[in-house]
């Protein structure tokens, strides 16, 4: 900021005074000193020019460059690989999950049932149930169908249920989980609430996690407290895993599946919901390439599940004798 | 510039030809010695060749080409060490000015040479005046400079240089009176 006034720049008596002095002022720089500057001058200009033509030649390639599109169309094919690698490294888990469902629906539909297994009986339709009926307490509301959380979280079947129960279990662990989260709920309804409500308190955590054996054992109208349904959780959580994608995957037959798993860094100790383990249900099916692939990626072969059966007793007791020998030498190497 | 830009050198020496005198008297009557003035005037169009391809016309060139004049100037001060002219010089030039003045007004009718004789005064009085103002007054004087530009030049504020003119002006009024 100033005060800039017009008569500060004008130029005053002295002013003028001294450019008519300079101006006869007859001192003037050496000849040399002009000569230099111009010599100098015209170095710097072929300089310029020089530089100027090799900038010319090195230009940036243009757009309608050929080579330029064939760089382009490479970068882009090779940040798809990238992403694709990417995504493939960093989402282990939601492939297998995929390709569960995928799974459990051609298994429900194509493959015979192993042994031991037993289909459950399809669910009554809306239609078919009469009007005003309350829904039965393993019926699948629409409510469980659309929640994808609740089919993550859908607890197993306690192993002291019937065998029908059992069975259903069984192949609800291929067929998806909502129905066990709406039986399981129910069960442990209130009396006098309906299995919506207790589906509804799935958008609890506490009531959403999976039922452990003692739990669900309480006495029907008496709810676990809240301390004991946690330690229940947290042990569930800690040894089974519902749904677990690789024993579907050994139950299935699925090789490819189990190894892309077993790739992507699943335990291989996961066990079901009757704590059998992969190896033991590929040992059940006899399928001895699957036991061979889950043995090399450490499986063992004496893993108890909850009814105390282990992979080599199961293979004794009905599997095929090259299936016996590779279990009794991966328990004594 | 532009034009020597892209090569022509004839530009150039237009240029140089147009501004040679008003950088090399800035140079002189500050530092009072022809030999230094043709060395810094030297260097001042070196840099300006250089800098001819990444000139952009942003300010009056006067006023950038004085700038590159004025910091050669501090550059040679503070080489000397002092802000002082070179005594030397600065008692030579504008004598052997007056003195030249004087000896060729001596075949002049007599009101040219009383203007001679008052010319050569002032260039004297000029080589008295503080560095400062000195520089302030032949940046306004012979470099035809605003006083924005003067202290644009000098890296001063508006009213520095303002008041360094005015006490420039005001010291060669007393000192031309002395004189006369």
């Amino acid at each position: 900021m100033n005060d800039a006034h017009p008569d500060d720049d004008r130029a005053d008596e002295l002013t003028e005074r001294y450019r008519a002095a300079s101006a006869a002022d007859p001192t003037r720089p050496s000849q040399a000193v002009r000569d230099s500057v111009f010599a100098y001058a015209r170095t710097v200009a072929t300089a310029h020019a020089a530089r100027g033509t090799a900038s010319a030649a090195r230009r940036r390639r243009t757009a309608n460059d050929f080579a330029w599109r064939i760089s382009a169309a490479a970068s882009v094919v090779v940040a798809g690989f990238a992403t694709l690698l990417a995504w493939h490294l960093h989402a282990p888990t939601r492939v297998p999950e995929q390709e569960t469902s995928q799974l459990s629906s051609q298994v429900a539909a194509h493959s015979p049932p192993a042994a031991g297994f037993a289909v459950e009986p399809p669910e009554p339709s809306q239609a078919d149930r009469p009007e005003g009926a309350a829904p039965a307490p393993n019926a699948v509301t629409t409510r469980s169908r659309q929640r994808p959380d609740a089919r993550a979280k859908a607890p197993a079947a306690a192993p002291d249920q019937g065998p029908g129960t059992q069975s259903g279990t069984a192949v609800s662990s291929l067929q998806g989980a909502p129905r066990l989260a709406a039986g399981a709920v129910s069960e442990n309804a209130t009396p006098g609430e309906s299995a919506l409500d207790a589906d509804r308190r799935l958008e609890n955590p506490i009531a959403g996690v999976p039922v452990a054996p003692q739990a669900a054992a309480a006495p029907p109208g008496v709810q676990a407290p809240r301390a004991q349904a946690l330690d229940a959780a947290a042990s569930a959580r800690s040894s089974v895993t519902p749904n677990s994608p690789l024993v579907v995957a050994a139950g299935s037959g699925n090789l490819e599946l189990v190894d892309q798993l077993l790739r992507s860094g699943i335990s291989v100790e996961q066990t079901d919901a009757r704590g059998r383990t992969a190896l033991l249900v590929a040992t059940l099916r006899g399928d001895v390439n699957m036991a061979r692939r889950l043995l090399a990626a450490g499986a063992r072969a004496d893993a108890v599940d909850a009814a105390g059966d282990t992979p080599l007793a199961a293979a004794r007791r009905q599997g095929p004798p090259e299936l016996v020998q590779l279990l009794e030498s991966a328990s004594h190497p | 510039m532009l034009r020597f830009a892209g090569g022509e050198v004839r530009a150039f020496e237009e240029l140089y030809r147009r501004h040679e005198l008003r950088v090399w008297r800035y140079l002189q009557r500050n530092l009072g010695n022809r030999a230094i003035s043709d060395e810094l005037t030297q260097d001042v169009w070196f840099a300006v060749a250089r800098a001819a391809s990444g000139y952009r016309p942003s300010a009056r060139f006067t006023t950038w080409l004085l700038t590159l004049a004025h910091n050669r100037l501090v550059d040679a001060f503070r080489a000397a060490r002092h802000h002082e002219r070179p005594a030397g010089a600065a008692g030579s030039d504008p004598l052997s000015l007056i003195e030249q003045l004087a000896g060729d007004s001596r075949a002049e009718p007599p009101e040219r040479a009383q203007s001679q004789q008052h010319a050569a005064a002032l260039l004297a009085a000029i080589g008295q005046l503080p560095p400062e103002q000195r520089q302030a007054f032949l940046l306004h004087a012979e470099g035809e400079l605003t006083l924005e530009e003067v202290a644009r030049v000098t890296n001063t504020n508006f009213e520095t240089a303002k008041s360094r003119l005015r006490y420039a002006r005001s010291k060669l009024r007393q000192l031309l009176q002395e004189y006369a």
